[in-house]
């Protein structure tokens, strides 16, 4: 008797056992390990903690969509299975009192809430790192974000590399990034309510008026290193269609092909060549028309949507910015087209701005 | 078929008591079946004001910039009010009343066996109070600057400020209202608490209560206890709107989060306010469909107590990144994730229930079971949002909208119309016709589905929430074509519930006679007579012997046991 | 429990969520802005101090019309009823004094006699002030038309048990003020 109980502990024991393997693997693999799988459609992942927010998407999916799965299997077997075929058929009487019955409900119960833990540890990780950690950065990668009704100001220290002096350079709606570098964003208001969202970035965080919100975003993909991406698609599409075209003869293709592969190598994407997310998008961006993404269309193509995600009055729907992130020589290029002599002087910049109440701030610890 | 002794029929059922008549819905009654209806139909009227809206906003969505048929140009501002009055109306004026004072009045002094709720008067007095907080919102649609647009959320200092809301008169009425409406569901809950605890008839102990009861007595206190606290934020925006005080406003030393909280100290007890007589319902058709007795009734009990409780300390999972303390947000991630686990019970006890059934497939049952599949996608769903690092993104996207709208729709319309099927012949004394119900179930269902499944992608997709035009947004352009389907589904959507209509003027006009309990179910409202009398149980108060889900009971001939039959 | 009573203790709860809110929003906001002390400079203590006192009697009042009630002494507690309706119009008339005094500096806006602090427009310790009082001060009028009507029945003899659950809703309505008066009198 006690040799088969010990032997039915056994098999609990084992089976918790690789249970609990099989939860932390998955969590790790979903949530700590880069992780390229997107679920959030044509978002590229674009900052450093993108793929570990995408990476819990993925964990709870796995998680949940189990036992939703599961219950929806089971929901759906009952209905069919026990339908009423006759109409004097005759139904089974279950109290649902008795501990054998219960304990169909007690038991998935249980590994409901394992599973609720181990979900509860992976997002107090992600959220951990995105909101309560700061990671150090030198004094000009801090920016000023400033929302209003109904626009996002971007306040640069400039050249000086420090906030708040003369030389502080002002964008309106238009963010310009440097690759791969830690970024503090210091985020206040105006007026209203207002949210900084960035969807590439996976980021968002409110803007509330009388305080100064800080944040962090690293950028970790040019606006360069996408359009290369894209090109070398176009390239693989056009080498493609030429070995096909040479295999059926074809003069014409072979001549469309060969033309859309210089053009690729020149820097442009014909619609023929386009892969995936360049096609579903060309006429988009070919702002021209001539069925070309030429340098310019592929660099505006290659940026990223800011977005207001707070509702902030009947200009909510216009709070539109732009972000572009580019590799270092090309950010030193865009600085320097935007201070010194090219400047438009903002009159009362770098004066901190007169509010009624003194700012606080709420740095994450 | 018009046959005149079946018309007359109706009108019989008005004459020698006063219990229903169609004027008597226009008038004060103290009558728990008027008030019902009363309630009833103002709800509906309410439900088509918040459709047209919906379709207003989705017709903007999928083609802006052009003229909305039965509309006109869709303003930014006109947007803006659209979206936030829709969600206002679907909560307060829809969801609320059909399924807890409608269903509520109707049903408890029946279920409970009594002749009346025990404070008729002030029954009659929360009705009216009601409708006049429908009316000043109808009002605040028409009035200079027009309707509030701040989203049904109100934040602060938008709602506050008129300078920056532009609806000066919008929103005070809108505050207005939402406000008198507080007062008059408190005025109902009274009645649903104390005449449950104190007028059962002879023999119903506390287990004896359906579950229906039982769950729209909770959601009242849930209700009472959770409203009080923004009642007071609402006198307090009241105020900043017009007294010029600063409780919200940062430069007078208020604080816009202060409303974030109260707001939301109420906001999610009331999903479970909703919630609870919606799983009321299912509770009540699924035994009876199933010839089933209801799986586990103490568990049932216990987790909407487990569940009421822990509502109250869920709240700041809908400000995880409004400017909280990141510390907090751990706390309500924790203690969100936990939320789940009682109504994930729940579910599991209503797949109980089904086991060893012999399901009929009627209507009622039908939507029943569809409000289970589809709120186990709703509240599966909430999960990713109880996360805080997930919520990061998903904060204010589509992807909330498609969440609440797969728990809400199951709700507030799968299982009224459950209700509502279910019911029907005991109100009205007629049948419904099967097929037409049937042609609407699927007709609502399936585009219900698409709709909400593509605003989840979307939502994924980063596309944010209340903004009128997404072509302007590049990310979001390409999406375009999946906006112009969910338009189409919902035109198709609203079209089926004219299928809906029709069945019910049919039935009422030319609909086969009912019997006084045609599902054969065990609860005490079938005893009455079809069109319930003034006073119901004309023929005596029942004695309860038993709980209300004794079916299928072993070595008895009948598969039901009405809780009233002696042996 | 007998409905009537069940009924009034349903009103007790709810009102007493909506002042527990209000009172809750006051003291977190008061505990994170000392500054508020200035503010709150000209509440008046004694006035504060003779309504506490108006409003413990007018209980004692109404508890003895209880008993009365109890032991069939109807005029009794028709007489008591209206002495605590006579104290919940002392409360007001202070409370209106207070108000006039009051909003009369505000307008004025005049300088902290020590610190030299002007506040401005409207100060969200005096918006909470006004907020709370005034709502209590509304529950009082509330209160004592209530109870006038119980009177008018208990004077033919009908609805004895209507003084008790009066007398439960004046209980509350003094118990809210002796939370109103320490926080915005004495604590201040």
């Amino acid at each position: 008797m006690s040799k088969e109980r010990s032997s039915t502990t056994s098999y609990v024991v084992f089976a918790a056992t690789v249970i609990t393997f099989i939860l932390f693997a998955l969590t790790v693999f979903s949530v700590v390990m880069p992780n390229r799988v997107t679920w959030m459609m044509d978002l590229p992942q674009a900052s450093s903690y993108a793929y570990h927010i995408d990476g819990l998407f993925g964990l709870i999916t796995y998680l949940v969509g189990f036992w939703f799965i599961l219950s929806e299997i089971v929901l759906f077997y009952f209905i069919f299975r026990y339908r009423r075929k006759t109409p004097d058929q005759k139904a089974e009487y279950v109290s649902g009192e008795e501990p054998h019955e219960k304990q169909w409900i007690s038991l998935p119960h249980i590994l409901v809430i394992v599973c609720d833990i181990v979900l509860v540890v992976a997002t107090i990780f992600v959220w951990y790192k995105v909101k309560q950690t700061l990671p150090p950065t030198k004094p000009e990668n801090v920016i000023k974000v400033i929302g209003q009704q109904w626009a996002w100001t971007f306040q640069y220290p400039g050249p000086d590399k420090v906030l708040d002096t003369d030389d502080d350079v002002y964008c309106v709606d238009e963010l310009h990034l440097k690759v791969d570098t830690v970024y503090h964003f210091k985020l206040s208001s105006k007026d209203v309510l207002h949210c900084f969202s960035i969807p590439a970035f996976r980021i968002k965080q409110d803007s509330v008026p009388g305080r100064t919100i800080t944040g962090w975003f690293e950028p970790i993909i040019s606006g360069e290193q996408q359009v290369a991406r894209w090109l070398d698609g176009a390239i693989n599409v056009a080498n493609k269609q030429l070995e096909n075209a040479g295999k059926s003869k074809n003069t014409k293709a072979e001549m469309t092909a060969k033309k859309a592969l210089q053009s690729a190598k020149d820097g442009k994407i014909r619609k023929l060549v386009a892969t995936d997310y360049v096609r579903r998008v060309f006429d988009q961006y070919d702002t021209n028309g001539d069925g070309v993404l030429d340098g310019g269309e592929l660099s505006e193509m290659s940026g990223y949507d800011i977005q207001c995600a707070e509702i902030c009055g009947i200009g909510h729907g216009l709070m539109k910015g732009r972000l572009y992130v580019h590799s270092e020589s090309e950010y030193n290029k865009w600085q320097a087209s935007v201070t010194g002599k090219n400047a438009i002087k903002v009159s009362g910049a770098g004066k901190k701005e007169a509010p009624s109440v003194s700012l606080s701030e709420s740095v994450p610890q | 078929m018009s046959n005149s002794a079946q018309k007359t029929d109706h009108e019989h059922s008005a004459h020698g008591y006063h219990g229903f008549s169609w004027k008597a819905l226009f008038w004060p009654s103290t009558n728990h079946f008027i008030i019902g209806l009363q309630y009833l139909f103002t709800g509906i009227f309410m439900a088509c004001v918040g459709v047209f809206m919906a379709y207003v906003f989705r017709m903007q969505l999928a083609w802006p910039g052009t003229e909305v048929p039965l509309f006109g140009f869709v303003g930014p501002g006109d947007y803006n009010t659209m979206v936030t009055i829709h969600g206002t109306i679907m909560i307060f004026w829809v969801a609320m009343p059909v399924l807890i004072a409608a269903l509520g009045n109707f049903l408890i002094p029946l279920m409970i066996g009594a002749d009346d709720m025990v404070f008729p008067r002030l029954n009659c007095l929360s009705y009216w109070v009601f409708l006049l907080s429908a009316i000043i919102l109808v009002i605040s649609l028409f009035v200079p600057g027009g309707g509030f647009g701040g989203g049904w959320t109100a934040y602060p200092p938008l709602s506050a400020d008129a300078s920056y809301s532009l609806t000066k008169w919008g929103q005070t009425l809108w505050v207005l209202a939402v406000a008198l409406e507080f007062v008059a569901f408190l005025m109902g809950g009274i009645n649903f608490v104390t005449t449950t605890m104190n007028a059962r008839t002879k023999g119903m102990k506390m287990y004896d209560i359906p579950i229906l009861v039982w769950f729209i007595v909770i959601a009242s206190i849930l209700f009472m206890i959770s409203v009080g606290p923004l009642i007071a934020g609402a006198v307090m925006l009241l105020l900043d709107q017009l007294a010029g005080t600063a409780f919200y406003n940062v430069a007078q030393g208020g604080d816009p989060l202060l409303w974030q909280h109260l707001f939301w100290f109420f906001g999610h007890p009331e999903v479970y306010v909703v919630l609870l007589p919606a799983l009321g319902v299912c509770a009540e058709i699924i035994p009876v469909f199933a010839r089933k007795k209801l799986f586990a009734y103490k568990i049932i009990l216990y987790t909407a107590f487990a569940t009421g409780i822990l509502s109250f300390v869920v709240w700041a999972h809908h400000q995880f990144i409004a400017g909280i303390d990141p510390r907090m947000a751990n706390i309500f991630t924790v203690t969100t994730l936990l939320i789940s686990i009682p109504i994930t019970e729940m579910m599991f006890v209503y797949i109980a229930t089904l086991y060893g059934g012999a399901i009929d497939f009627k209507t009622p049952m039908l939507w029943a079971l569809a409000f289970i599949a589809e709120f186990l996608l709703g509240g599966c769903t909430g999960i990713y949002l109880g996360c805080t690092g997930v919520d990061i993104f998903f904060h204010d996207t589509y992807f909330v909208v498609a969440h609440f709208h797969f728990v809400f729709v199951p709700i507030a319309v799968l299982a009224v119309y459950a209700a509502f099927t279910y019911w029907f012949p005991k109100a009205s004394g007629k049948m419904l016709c099967e097929r037409l119900g049937k042609i609407h179930f699927w007709g609502t269902i399936i585009p219900f589905t698409v709709i909400f499944l593509l605003l989840f992608m979307l939502g994924m997709a980063g596309q944010h929430r209340r903004i009128a035009d997404f072509t302007q947004f590049p990310e979001l352009v390409s999406y375009q074509s999946v906006r112009q389907i969910v338009t189409c589904c919902l035109l198709v959507m609203i079209a089926f519930q004219t299928v809906f209509i029709w069945n019910v003027i049919k039935s009422l006009l030319w609909g086969k006679k009912a019997d006084k309990n045609p599902w054969r179910a065990n609860t005490l409202e079938w005893v009455v007579p079809n069109v319930p009398p003034h006073g119901n149980f004309v023929d005596g108060y029942p004695e309860v012997y038993r709980g209300p889900y004794e079916y299928s009971v072993k070595g008895r001939e009948k598969d039901y046991w009405p809780q009233n039959e002696p042996e | 429990m007998p409905t009537g009573r069940l009924g009034m203790w349903w009103v007790v709860a709810s009102e007493v969520v909506i002042f527990g809110g209000l009172i809750m929003c006051y003291l977190i906001h008061r505990l994170g802005n000392p500054a508020w002390g200035d503010e709150a400079a000209f509440t008046i203590v004694g006035a504060g101090a003779l309504n506490t006192f108006v409003l413990l009697t007018s209980s004692y009042w109404i508890v003895r019309a209880h008993k009365h009630v109890n032991n069939g002494e109807l005029e009794k507690a028709v007489r008591d009823m209206y002495l605590t309706i006579a104290c919940a119009g002392i409360f007001l008339i202070v409370k209106s004094y207070e108000y006039s005094t009051e909003i009369t500096e505000l307008l004025h806006h005049h300088p902290h006699p020590e610190t030299g602090h002007v506040i401005g427009t409207f100060p969200v310790f005096w918006a909470f002030y006004f907020a709370a009082t005034g709502l209590h001060a509304l529950h009082v009028i509330g209160g004592a038309a209530a109870i006038y009507i119980v009177l008018r029945g208990v004077k033919k003899g009908e609805n004895l048990q209507r003084v008790e659950y009066a007398g439960i809703y004046w209980h509350f309505v003094d118990v809210v003020w002796i939370f109103l008066f320490p926080l915005f009198y004495i604590a201040k």
